[in-house]
């Protein structure tokens, strides 16, 4: 095993666990998600050249993860989207009713107002992150941050307060 | 940073521990006298803890991990093939250059032949039924398919063609040729000969330089006693002239 493989392993592989929560939320599918992220697991090692040392890896990874999602969708795909979310990683991870209303709401938001949300507060980007991974303007995302928060504050009134 | 709307615009900078220190100071000082901003921002901090609560416990990527170092694995058999599939071919293609470059830059054996009769007849002088003059020489010179004229013209400045005659190397008849310059003497050995065209070959054969020609349509060999390049010049210069 080579340098190039054992810094893969140390630099990669630690933030497979985030990136599958995220493409859970993302995708609404366990089986989705993992192929999402091997998908973008695959990519990265076959870039891993590519990458700069000691540059955010876990902001490079969610890129690559958006970009894989991106093309799929583009493509029509949707496969093995047939898992119902109820089994699936999202539902896996907490109990209470207070969590399932929480992801019940986030589940409610536009897709893209989700995204950035999830993004900033579940996974911690800034945003200045979220406008490279997105590749979108920084003033969207500050726009679809504000609105999904109060969205959410609307649905859960209740819980925030 | 008076009005609640540029708050809004600006509270997720705030949030994410983004914004500058000035502009943080002007947004605190909004906050510090607008309740209904400040309980805003309250909600929002609390809305992203229930959030991070709710959502923030991480999956097992146990199963991922494994087929990706699966595939990782095979990637790199593949790689690793290729490579040695890569450098097979190179090895390959390098001997076959190499042996196609040795046998086609390598003196033909007959080469030798020419280099015997040059020493034999020229340089030890045994009796041979040399013609000369014009005439005679003109008369070898269109057995061989030549012109007078094209083989005094294969002689070097300062050479003139002394004598020649027919004589059988490699199986075929060539124009045996001497020139001299009144101290020395060197062969050219010519034939017709259709063929691919050469660049000129040297070859050692004991004391003679030998250096051969292809032109297309003649081949030959020029036999002296002199260096290698100076051999290859009188063989550049005949071939030339053909």
């Amino acid at each position: 095993m080579g340098l190039g493989d054992v810094d893969f392993e140390r630099v990669v592989l630690p933030h497979a666990r985030s990136l599958l929560r995220f493409a859970g939320r993302l995708t609404g599918n366990s089986f989705q998600a993992e192929d999402l992220v091997q998908e973008t697991l695959l990519l990265a090692w076959r870039g891993f050249r590519q990458f700069a040392p000691g540059t955010n890896a876990h902001a490079w990874l969610f890129q690559i993860l958006m970009n894989v999602f991106r093309q799929e969708k583009r493509k029509g795909r949707s496969r093995l989207a047939t898992e119902p979310l109820a089994h699936s990683v999202a539902a896996t991870q907490t109990s209470g009713h207070e969590a399932v209303e929480v992801m019940q709401a986030v589940d409610r938001l536009d897709s893209d107002q989700r995204m950035v949300l999830l993004l900033a507060v579940v996974e911690g980007f800034k945003c200045r992150e979220i406008a490279e991974i997105l590749e979108i303007p920084i003033g969207t995302v500050m726009s679809r941050l504000s609105r999904a928060r109060e969205a959410m504050r609307e649905l859960l009134s209740e819980v925030v307060r | 940073m008076n009005h609640c709307s540029t708050i809004w615009t600006r509270a997720p900078l705030y949030l994410s521990g983004e914004m500058e220190a000035a502009e943080r100071d002007a947004f605190e000082a909004h906050l510090a006298k607008c309740p209904a901003c400040t309980l805003k921002i309250a909600d929002h901090r609390n809305l992203d803890a229930a959030l991070r609560s709710a959502l923030g416990d991480l999956p097992d990527a146990g199963r991922v991990e494994q087929v990706v170092q699966r595939k990782i694995s095979a990637d790199r058999r593949r790689q690793r093939m290729a490579w040695a599939g890569a450098i097979a071919a190179a090895v390959i293609l390098a001997a076959g250059a190499a042996l196609a470059w040795a046998r086609w830059s390598r003196a033909p054996e007959w080469y030798a032949d020419a280099a015997l009769d040059h020493r034999t007849e020229v340089i030890e002088g045994q009796p041979r039924h040399w013609r000369t003059g014009d005439a005679e020489l003109a008369g070898v010179a269109a057995r061989a398919g030549l012109e007078l004229g094209q083989i005094t013209a294969l002689g070097a400045p300062g050479y003139r063609l002394e004598r020649g005659r027919i004589c059988g190397i490699d199986g075929e008849r060539m124009l045996h040729l001497v020139f001299s310059n009144g101290t020395r003497e060197y062969s050219v050995f010519v034939a017709s000969h259709p063929g691919p065209a050469r660049p000129v070959r040297t070859v050692r054969r004991g004391a003679e330089q030998v250096a051969g020609f292809e032109t297309g349509h003649y081949r030959g060999v020029v036999v002296s006693e002199g260096s290698a390049v100076e051999c290859a010049e009188l063989a550049q210069a005949a071939a030339g002239r053909l």
